[in-house]
């Protein structure tokens, strides 16, 4: 990751390639600060649910990603031998 | 309001409320006196929106004057046209409201590089500098490309990979999340006890 002083923030792209996956997790956390506020009746809970469903994107995402693994990894892989 | 507290409230039909919804990201609910609620919406919607454009640079945001040269009706030879764009990606991302295409514009005419098109009189083709292509920031030429040169600094570089997806993603998430907020100010039930018009 490199950020050199010459910059230029919201023009040029951030050089985080190799940790890419990171910024799902405050793309989780925003998702679903604009869906709750939304659908919720009551904003009294707003922060717990808050914290739930980005929780559950975030463990729906590494779900998708360990199935994915294991399908081609392992099952399309044997499949190939 | 309903009789009892489990009998759902009955929807109000709001077109003010869903116009400034799409005029700023939860300025309709702000407006249907639901403050709270609507600056959370804001927070959520344009923090998703400014942090891809912050992740991917301007790139996440691109109509390449798809939809402008087709509201102004023009077929094949537009006055301007632009190259590079994501016109599928930006159809989503409009319904983020001006400030989509407010950034969209200052993408297209404040930092792509603009060329003649060749036999089409005074029209003007609109392409992203490539990466050591300098553009003339002022004169009578503004906007062209002024050489390649090694040292030469683009004036904006193209988002690749992972981060250019996740950037544009981000702002088309923003974009289908104001849609559904509009849709939700445009037709109100009112949140019991909430809301200065909520009962209206």
């Amino acid at each position: 990751m490199i950020l050199t002083f010459g910059h230029r923030f919201f023009i040029d792209p951030l050089d985080v390639h190799s940790l890419w996956w990171l910024l799902l997790v405050p793309m989780s956390i925003l998702i679903a600060m604009a869906y709750k506020a939304i659908r919720l009746p009551d904003l009294s809970r707003y922060w717990q649910q808050v914290a739930s469903m980005s929780a559950q994107v975030v463990l729906a995402m590494i779900g998708l990603a360990a199935a994915s693994f294991v399908i081609i990894e392992l099952f399309v892989r044997r499949m190939s031998e | 309001m309903p009789d009892s507290p489990h009998q759902p409230a009955e929807e109000q039909f709001q077109p003010v409320a869903g116009l400034l919804a799409f005029v700023l990201p939860g300025l309709g609910h702000v407006w249907l006196g639901d403050t709270k609620r609507g600056l959370l919406i804001a927070a959520g919607i344009l923090g998703l929106f400014f942090g891809g454009l912050l992740v991917a640079g301007l790139d996440a945001v691109d109509s390449g004057l798809y939809f402008a040269n087709k509201i102004r009706g023009f077929q094949g030879k537009a006055p301007h046209q632009s190259e590079g764009g994501d016109q599928i990606w930006f159809a989503g991302q409009m319904f983020v409201g001006p400030v989509a295409f407010a950034v969209d514009a200052v993408h297209q005419y404040g930092f792509k590089i603009r060329e003649p098109i060749a036999g089409n009189g005074a029209a003007f083709k609109f392409r992203p500098p490539l990466p050591d292509e300098e553009r003339q920031g002022s004169g009578p030429n503004v906007g062209m490309s002024n050489g390649r040169n090694p040292g030469n600094v683009p004036s904006y570089r193209r988002a690749l990979g992972r981060v250019g997806e996740i950037g544009t993603l981000c702002a088309m998430i923003a974009g289908l999340l104001n849609l559904i907020a509009i849709i939700d100010a445009t037709w109100h039930a009112p949140r019991q006890g909430r809301g200065r018009r909520a009962e209206i």
